[in-house]
């Protein structure tokens, strides 16, 4: 058992720091940090040191699931209905076109070099079927982390997003299609209204339980303001649903990634801190995750020809990628960044293809290729490579695409605000004390006269004693005649934090919600609990509002400024 | 305020005394000491300071010869008063209408008690409105008599 631990600790450790060394030496070279951790992976693994074996990579199954549902949950977080609302008729055609004619161009020209290989009609047809399904698949998980690292914002990235969110569904049902017609041509019993029966029944069953889970993740934050504990559920539900996907065969990544759908648009402002606090930790697991991957990926023993079928495929696959996102794009009338580079930014593939070649290799095991290759296993290596390739180029392209649509760092976040900020970035500064010794009557007169719900009341030296609030004031206000004889110090209450004005802007804001705080007195920093200002959660939400725009606004006039003088450079003088 | 405090849980018949001093530091001084008994006081120099501190920003003489110097400590665990009948009536209180004080109703309560101390405090003076109570207790003979024609309110 012991052995078994420092085992997996140690692959959990060389994975997650190899990988992020990895990741900052391909960082350098201007390649997406995806592209080291499976490098990484690959050098580890079977392929290379051998440090994590094929069946280290089994063992960890169960952690791979997790990364998949939190990628799920935090890819569902990104798709809110309005996007939809507003492109749905675009993201529509561009799936069907993007994936339809991936599917079209692979299974066509891997079918025909197997059939010129092989000259076996019911082989060819049926391994090109599978690839083509498999190829509409797209990676979400390496493709969004390019979108977060490069912190993209624009019409491309969030049509990427919509895109490699949802044509996991789509491959699935050419899965469905193409197996059931598989099946029937090599022989093993199956019909294909039964299979697609099979896989809508799947999707509806992952997405009905991902809803469920939304339900009861609303249910929490509605009634628990503690952000630590609200984390800790939404994990412990995911790894419930992921179990449960997995049990009833369901896909892990559409029962996740619905959980985060529904909920961001159910409540979007109250999960916006549970979506941060999952994706700061998830950082880790992506390491991980991409590590793993890499390091399970087994090619020493393909024939020489499979690897011509794998270039067929890369090939196949990228063309109809390309071309049919932008037939789709072209068609609903698209911007012309969506038309020009959306097919550059879905080459990645992960997961859910090799997934699916391994389901696929389960019903081809039996169909020989050749003396002592299965169909099964020339579908399995094929995918196993095609997926090598298309993940060391994939997310590259994506960071290509994005930096041609000029979308790249324009993405200032809330959060970026929050944490470049202290309280005294943002609080109000105009202080307004009420002394201890007051009387009520006085006090009660500063909320007449001023907006504030709080006050820092302060002793003889000046020094925050307590807080004055309308909430402490309403306790005596059915006794007026205790009025003449309370002063403010009986009624303040004793202060619950204390904030000073060099406190991270987060840490505070994170406390406030909490304890249920709209708004808290602020100190100067130091022993002398001076107060210097206050802070006001709905003037401070308004001010980050406005500065995120500013930033962008800031941005996007930078942009502006480099394309005019891009275009004065070339344009000849006169 | 609608939740009424029942003073016999805040008030036990041995914190109810005497006072025989006609200063208002002395008097104070031994009802803090007599209020230091309560297991629920656990600093009697921290009640001590608290309650000549709150003297010292306002008198906490209500009028009508009633006292009711109180305080809120983070070394109190719970509400708890003690009563003092002043066999000499204090003059050097400065209470509100200057009358010379007769009876002080000495209140602590624990730091973040904010409401229930308001409670018992405005409990108290609206009980202690009552004129024919307040000349009971004022002339109470002994200090169990006190305590039962206080606590015989809340019947």
């Amino acid at each position: 058992m012991e052995t078994i631990s420092f085992s997996i600790l140690f692959i959990l450790g060389v994975s997650i720091l190899g990988g992020l060394l990895g990741a900052s030496f391909f960082q350098k070279l201007r390649v997406p940090q995806v592209v080291g951790f499976i490098v990484i992976g690959l050098i580890v693994g079977d392929n290379g040191l051998k440090l994590i074996k094929h069946e280290d990579v089994t063992a960890l199954q169960p952690f791979t699931l997790f990364a998949l549902g939190i990628i799920g949950f935090l890819v569902g977080g990104e798709l809110k209905a309005e996007t939809f609302r507003k492109y749905a008729r675009q993201f529509f055609a561009i799936l069907l076109g993007e994936g339809l004619m991936a599917f079209l161009l692979v299974g066509i020209s891997t079918g025909l070099f197997l059939y010129v290989i092989f000259h076996n009609l019911s082989i060819a047809f049926a391994a090109g079927i599978v690839f083509g399904a498999v190829a509409s698949a797209t990676d979400p998980a390496s493709t969004i982390d390019v979108l977060w690292e490069y912190r993209s914002l624009g019409v491309l990235t969030t049509s990427i997003t919509a895109i490699v969110a949802l044509d996991d569904a789509l491959a699935m049902i050419l899965y469905g299609l193409a197996t059931g017609l598989v099946k029937m041509l090599a022989g093993v019993s199956g019909s294909i209204s039964k299979e697609i029966g099979k896989v809508v029944l799947e999707l509806l069953g992952a997405a009905v339980m991902g809803f469920v889970g939304a339900l009861i993740l609303r249910f929490l934050l509605q009634r628990v303001r503690l952000l630590h504990k609200n984390f800790a559920f939404v994990i412990g539900l995911l790894l419930l649903m992921i179990s449960v996907a997995v049990y009833a065969n369901m896909d892990v990544i559409l029962t996740s990634m619905t959980m985060g759908c529904i909920l961001v648009n159910m409540l979007p402002r109250r999960s916006a801190s549970l979506f941060e606090s999952v994706r700061s930790f998830s950082t880790p697991i992506y390491v991980l995750f991409f590590v793993l991957a890499g390091a399970r990926l087994s090619l020493t023993q393909m024939p020489g020809w499979l690897w011509g079928v794998v270039a067929i495929y890369v090939l196949g696959r990228s063309i109809g990628k390309v071309l049919g996102s932008y037939i789709g794009a072209k068609w609903t009338g698209s911007e012309p960044v969506v038309r020009r580079y959306l097919g550059l930014g879905l080459f990645a593939q992960g997961g859910v293809a090799i997934g699916l070649s391994i389901m696929a290799s389960h019903y081809l095991k039996d169909v020989a290729v050749s003396e002592n290759l299965m169909l099964g296993d020339v579908v399995v290596f094929g995918i196993a490579a095609t997926t090598l390739i298309v993940q060391l180029f994939g997310p590259p392209m994506v960071k290509v695409a994005l930096k041609l649509s000029g979308e790249v760092g324009r993405n200032v976040t809330r959060e970026d605000v929050i944490d470049s900020w202290t309280v005294a970035d943002v609080m109000e500064t105009e202080v307004i004390t009420v002394q201890e010794g007051d009387p009520i009557a006085k006090a009660a007169q500063i909320f007449v006269k001023h907006d504030y719900l709080v006050y820092p009341v302060v002793d003889r030296q000046h020094r925050m004693a307590g807080v004055l609030s309308l909430h402490g004031l309403k306790d005596v206000l059915s006794n007026p005649d205790s009025w003449a004889w309370l002063l403010v110090s009986d009624v303040m209450t004793p202060i619950r934090q204390k904030v000073s004005s060099s406190s991270s802007l987060k840490e505070i804001l994170d406390q406030m919600y909490e304890l249920n705080i709209d708004q808290t007195p602020v100190i100067a920093p130091g022993d002398g609990d001076v107060p210097v200002g206050l802070l006001d959660r709905a003037k401070v939400k308004e001010r980050i509002d406005i500065e995120v725009f500013r930033r962008r606004q800031a941005i996007e006039f930078k942009r502006s400024r480099t394309k005019v003088g891009e275009t004065n450079e070339t344009t000849p003088v006169a | 305020m609608s939740n009424d405090v029942q003073l016999s849980h805040v008030l036990a018949p041995q914190r109810v005394m005497a006072l025989h001093t006609a200063t208002k530091v002395e008097a104070l001084r031994t009802l803090a000491d007599c209020l230091a008994t309560a297991p629920e006081v656990g600093d009697r120099e921290a009640l001590r300071e608290g309650i000549f501190y709150r003297e010292q920003l306002m008198s906490t003489g209500i009028g009508m010869g009633i006292a009711v110097p109180h305080v809120r400590l983070a070394s109190v665990s719970a509400p708890v008063m003690a009563a003092g009948i002043c066999r000499t009536p204090i003059a050097d209180y400065e209470s509100l209408d200057g009358v010379p004080i007769r009876l002080i109703f000495m209140i602590a309560a624990g730091k973040s008690q904010h409401v229930e101390h308001l409670r018992l405090l405005s409990s108290l003076s609206l009980r202690i409105k009552n004129e024919t109570l307040r000349d009971a207790l004022i002339a109470a003979p002994d200090t169990p008599t006190f305590y039962e024609t206080l606590i015989r309110q809340e019947d």
